[in-house]
C-alpha cells in the first residue's frame, strides 16, 4: 500500500502525492467541462471528494498529505507575485477611474469579514477561530501570513477563505441576476474583491474583462486587507 | 531557447518571493505582497511586459486553483473541532459572502454609471 511506501522514503512518498494530487485536479478540470462548465460543478468539490477517498483507502491522514504535498502550498506565494503581471495591465483603469474601482473594493473588503463576525455574535466560539475569520477574503498566502500576525488559526483562515472563495464563484450569477448587475467591471470587480484568487479564476471564465476587474478587486483588497488589520490590532493590544 | 526564458521566468517569480521574505524581517507585511510589489515596481520602470512573463503568468493564474487544494483538505481536519458550530459558521460564511458579493457590486456599478453620465465622451462602458 502506499502508506508503507511512505514511512520509507519521504521524497518517493512527495513525488507519490504530488502526482496523484495534480492527476486529481486534471480529472476534475475534465469533468468540470464535460458538465457544460456549470458553476455549481466547480472543480474544487470534485477534487475534494477524490481525494478524500484516495486518502480514506491509503490509509493516509490530511496532516500527512498535506506535508507531503507541502510544496503547492508553498509555491502559492510566488504564484500571488505573479498578479503585478495583470495589475501592471490594469494601471491606466486605476488612474482613470480611482473612485469608481477603490471605493467599491473598500467597502466590500470591509463588511465582508465583519458580516460574517456580525452573524456569530451570539455564537459561542474560540477567540481564535472569530480572529480567523477577518482574512476569509484575501488570498490564501496573504491570509496565512496577515492571520499569524493577528493571531487567527492559519491553516483555519486558509480553509475558510477557500470556502468563501467556492461559495463566491458557485453563487456569482445568481447574486448578479438578483442584484441587477450588468456591468463587467462591477462582477468582476466584486468576485475578485470577495472571492479572491478562486472567484477570479470564475471571473475569466465569465469573460477576459470581467477577470481582469477581478484581479484588481483580488489584489487591491489583498493587499489593504494585509496592510490595514495587523494596524489595527497593533493600536487596540 | 523559449523554454529557457520562461524557466528564467518562473525562477525570477520565485526570486522576488525570496527576496519579499528577506524584506518581510523588516517590513511587518506578507512575503508575497512584498515580492508583487517590487515586480509591479518594475514593470512601471520597464513600461512594458517581457513576453515570456507574460505567457509564464498567464499560465501559473490559469492553474493556481491546484495549489489551493492540499490547504483545501484542512477542510476533513477542522470539520470535527468545530462540529458544535459547523452549521453556524457555514451559514455565517455563506450569507455574508453573498451579500457583501451584491453590494459591492452594486456600488460599482451605480459608481461606474453615475462617472458615464457625467462624462459621454468615457469610453469605458459596454
Amino acid at each position: 500500500m502506499l502508506s508503507t511506501y511512505s514511512a520509507q522514503n519521504p521524497y518517493l512518498s512527495a513525488i507519490i502525492w504530488l502526482t496523484i494530487t495534480i492527476g486529481v485536479y486534471l480529472i476534475s478540470l475534465v469533468i468540470f467541462r464535460l458538465l457544460g462548465r456549470r458553476p455549481v460543478f466547480h472543480p474544487m468539490i470534485f477534487c475534494i471528494a477524490l481525494l478524500t477517498i484516495v486518502l480514506f483507502y491509503a490509509g493516509v491522514g490530511v496532516t500527512a498529505y498535506q506535508a507531503h504535498t507541502n510544496v503547492l502550498t508553498w509555491l502559492l506565494g510566488p504564484a500571488t507575485v505573479a498578479l503585478a503581471v495583470p495589475l501592471y495591465t490594469q494601471l491606466s483603469s486605476i488612474r482613470q477611474n480611482t473612485l469608481a474601482i477603490m471605493l467599491p473594493i473598500l467597502i466590500g473588503g470591509t463588511i465582508a469579514p465583519f458580516l460574517a463576525l456580525a452573524g456569530l455574535y451570539f455564537v459561542v466560539l474560540d477567540k481564535h477561530v472569530r480572529l480567523s475569520l477577518l482574512t476569509k477574503s484575501i488570498t490564501s498566502p496573504l491570509a496565512i501570513e496577515t492571520s499569524q500576525h493577528i493571531g487567527g488559526i492559519p491553516g483555519l483562515a486558509v480553509v475558510i477563505v477557500i470556502f468563501t472563495g467556492i461559495v463566491g464563484a458557485i453563487f456569482a450569477s445568481v447574486v448578479y441576476r438578483i442584484f441587477k448587475i450588468t456591468s463587467a467591471p462591477a462582477q468582476g470587480l466584486a468576485l475578485g474583491t470577495v472571492g479572491h484568487a478562486i472567484g477570479t479564476a470564475q471571473g475569466f471564465q465569465m469573460s477576459q474583462k470581467i477577470g481582469a476587474f477581478a484581479t484588481l478587486g483580488l489584489c487591491i483588497n489583498g493587499v489593504l486587507t494585509a496592510i490595514i488589520l495587523p494596524i489595527i490590532f497593533f493600536l487596540i493590544s | 531557447m523559449q523554454w529557457f526564458k520562461y524557466a528564467l521566468a518562473l525562477l525570477s517569480l520565485v526570486g522576488l518571493w525570496f527576496i519579499g521574505l528577506g524584506l518581510s524581517t523588516f517590513i511587518p507585511l506578507p512575503a508575497s505582497l512584498l515580492g508583487l510589489l517590487i515586480l509591479l515596481l518594475g514593470l512601471v520602470w520597464l513600461k512594458r511586459i517581457p513576453h515570456a512573463l507574460l505567457t509564464v503568468s498567464q499560465f501559473v493564474l490559469g492553474h493556481m486553483l491546484v495549489l489551493f487544494v492540499p490547504a483545501t483538505m484542512g477542510i476533513l481536519l477542522y470539520g470535527e473541532t468545530l462540529a458544535d458550530n459547523l452549521l453556524w459558521l457555514v451559514l455565517s460564511i455563506v450569507i455574508s459572502t453573498l451579500i457583501s458579493l451584491g453590494i459591492t457590486a452594486w456600488v460599482c456599478q451605480w459608481l461606474w454609471q453615475a462617472k458615464t453620465v457625467n462624462s459621454p465622451a468615457s469610453n469605458d462602458n459596454e
